[in-house]
């Protein structure tokens, strides 16, 4: 019997766009958290971020479906005013991957930020360069390595992600069937050889994309 | 040109209250670590906003609490030397003076053309290829310099710009700075915790303690005439001691257990609370018979002399510090006397039995 090619096409493309998606949200929300003066609403924030890294998550799908299920107000908002199904969807791998992996971005990219010398900022308002300059021509480039590796293990995290994505997206083949749910319903059916078959190609994505990253950062670095 | 300055801020231990106008001319702001000095620039600079109060720069103001002005750093114009620098360290230094020249509105050929004159001007033409921790000190700090330049500030601040420096090198680029300064023929306070570099660099010395301006003045006078305990000690007066006002011309210096008279000339401030005077400006009293110059003033030898046992020597490159304790054995502070190895020489390397604390030289502080 031939492999079923679907899930690997499946994962690439959530992982793709979720990683896309989740490098801006969770640098927008650092630098959001990064720039707040009241200290109090930084550990709130921060605790919310944070929130899906230390919850299961099959408790985060739960809330995902809460929100986005078809006959929730948002999710019946979106189908009856833009046609758009988010449960059940491929859309909800993607949504389920970029909750999931959001705290690992978010957290790195802050990390990152902080680690930036406040007076190398503050010359540059003093210089007169916009804030936006500031934050793309100085502090981006000067946390690059920190917000990268950040970025690898939001990465590695949204192509691994499974209990979220059974949730809201469930297990649908050719449609929302991802690697790991592959290899869970190709074990489930007893399939032991076909599972081995997606850790492999698993195992040999993530590698690559780690590996390829660092080598990135190490040479913005130096 | 002219800035002013009147502001508070609440700080953790303390209060800052700064108020305070100058023209142009270089300003020393001289104060302990942590008084509030390098706070008081950010807030200049907009860095920082104070709690209330106004600054105004040239009719420009840059911040009212009372008519909610709070110019960003952007607007203010206001070149800032930060004291390690803060120069772009993923850029070259080429790129660094280019920053600073992002928000000019100009045209690229005069932009060039501005960078070309600045690294000549600043003697980092070489350099301008390398990353700032490929370079010195030094050159790190002419970057930084350059860097500033370029944004056209209309005032500069220059916070411990000699701190992280080795120490041969600060001299040098002391007077370099000088001329930079006076090239650019604007208004510049620099904060310092250094004696040396507000004396040879500043017109004007302001001393802090506290958050507060304590004295402010011409920068000779202050240090002739420090009239508080704190300018004293930052202007580098050793000896200090505890004083009460014991007559029209006398005065008790407890800590060093000696009664001072002073000339009739002398106003004593009858809140007077100490007394210092400058370790080199204590005179020995070698012995009678060997200093024979002093012979035909023995009446006026006789006042405000200590009788003294030395207590530790300490020696440094080019001058001694004879650690001496007034004889009486009274819990005494001991007193400096700071001579220089020639002079020391001179009497023989012989431990004075019995100094002078000339009149005149006596600081009178409150």
């Amino acid at each position: 019997m031939t492999m079923d090619l679907s899930p690997i096409i499946i994962s690439l493309k959530t992982a793709t766009l979720s990683i896309i998606i989740t490098f801006f949200l969770g640098v927008a929300a650092a630098q959001f958290v990064f720039r707040l003066k009241s200290k109090t609403m930084k550990t709130i924030l921060d605790g919310l971020f944070t929130l899906p890294l230390v919850l299961p998550p099959t408790v985060a799908g739960f809330f995902l479906l809460y929100i986005f299920g078809m006959r929730r107000p948002i999710g019946k908002f979106l189908i009856e005013y833009f046609a758009v199904k988010i449960a059940f969807s491929w859309g909800a791998t993607v949504l389920a991957a970029v909750v999931i992996s959001f705290p690992l971005m978010y957290r790195s990219a802050r990390g990152a930020f902080e680690q930036v010398n406040p007076d190398v900022l503050s010359a540059g308002r003093t210089l007169g360069m916009s804030e936006w300059n500031i934050f793309w021509k100085v502090q981006m480039p000067i946390a690059w390595p920190g917000v990268i590796s950040g970025a690898v293990l939001a990465f590695a995290r949204g192509l691994g992600e499974f209990g979220a994505t059974a949730m809201i997206a469930g297990n649908i083949r050719g449609k929302t069937r991802t690697l790991p749910l592959a290899v869970y319903s190709a074990v489930a059916s007893g399939k032991m050889d076909d599972a081995g078959q997606y850790v492999v190609i698993l195992v040999g994505i993530s590698f690559i994309v780690v590996v390829c990253m660092n080598y990135f950062s190490m040479e913005k670095k130096g | 040109m002219a800035l002013s300055v009147h502001i508070k801020k609440k700080l953790k231990d303390f209060e800052l209250a700064v108020d305070f106008d100058m023209d142009e001319g270089i300003v020393g702001f001289l104060g302990s670590s942590g008084c509030g000095k390098s706070m008081t620039l950010k807030c200049i600079a907009g860095i920082e906003t104070p709690d209330e109060g106004r600054i105004v720069l040239d009719d420009e103001v840059l911040f009212d609490k009372k008519s909610g002005i709070n110019l960003s750093p952007q607007k203010r114009k206001v070149g800032y030397l930060f004291q390690n620098y803060a120069l772009f360290p993923h850029m070259t230094v080429k790129q660094n003076i280019e920053a600073g020249l992002a928000a000019s509105g100009k045209s690229k050929q005069e932009k060039k053309e501005i960078v070309e004159r600045l690294l000549e001007q600043f003697h980092i033409k070489e350099l301008e290829n390398s990353y700032p921790v490929r370079i010195s000190g030094g050159q790190q700090q002419r970057a930084a310099l350059a860097r500033m330049m370029a944004a056209e500030p209309k005032f500069l601040l220059l916070d411990e710009p000699f701190s992280a420096l080795d120490a041969y090198l600060k001299e040098k680029l002391m007077q370099e700075m000088m001329t930079y300064l006076n090239q650019f023929k604007k208004g510049v306070i620099m904060v310092s915790h250094s004696r040396d570099e507000v004396y040879q660099m500043c017109s004007d010395t302001v001393i802090m303690h506290q958050g507060m301006i304590e004295t402010l003045g011409k920068t000779k006078e202050i240090f002739d005439n420090p009239g508080t305990v704190n300018a004293a000690r930052l202007t580098g007066c050793k000896n200090i001691s505890r004083a009460t006002k014991t007559g029209t011309h006398e005065v008790y210096a407890s800590d060093w257990d000696i009664k001072l008279t002073f000339p009739e000339q002398t106003e004593i401030p009858s809140n007077l609370t100490h007394v210092g005077i400058r370790a080199h400006e204590i005179h020995p009293i070698v012995s009678k018979d060997t200093n024979l110059k002093d012979m035909d003033s023995n009446e006026s030898i006789k006042l405000n002399t200590m009788d003294c046992q030395l207590e530790r020597i300490s020696e440094a490159p080019f001058e001694m510090y004879l650690i001496l304790q007034n004889k009486s054995g009274k819990n005494t502070s001991p007193l400096w006397w700071k001579v220089t190895k020639k002079e020391w020489q001179e009497i023989g390397e012989k431990v004075p039995e019995t100094v002078e604390l000339p009149a005149e030289h006596i600081i009178l502080l409150k």
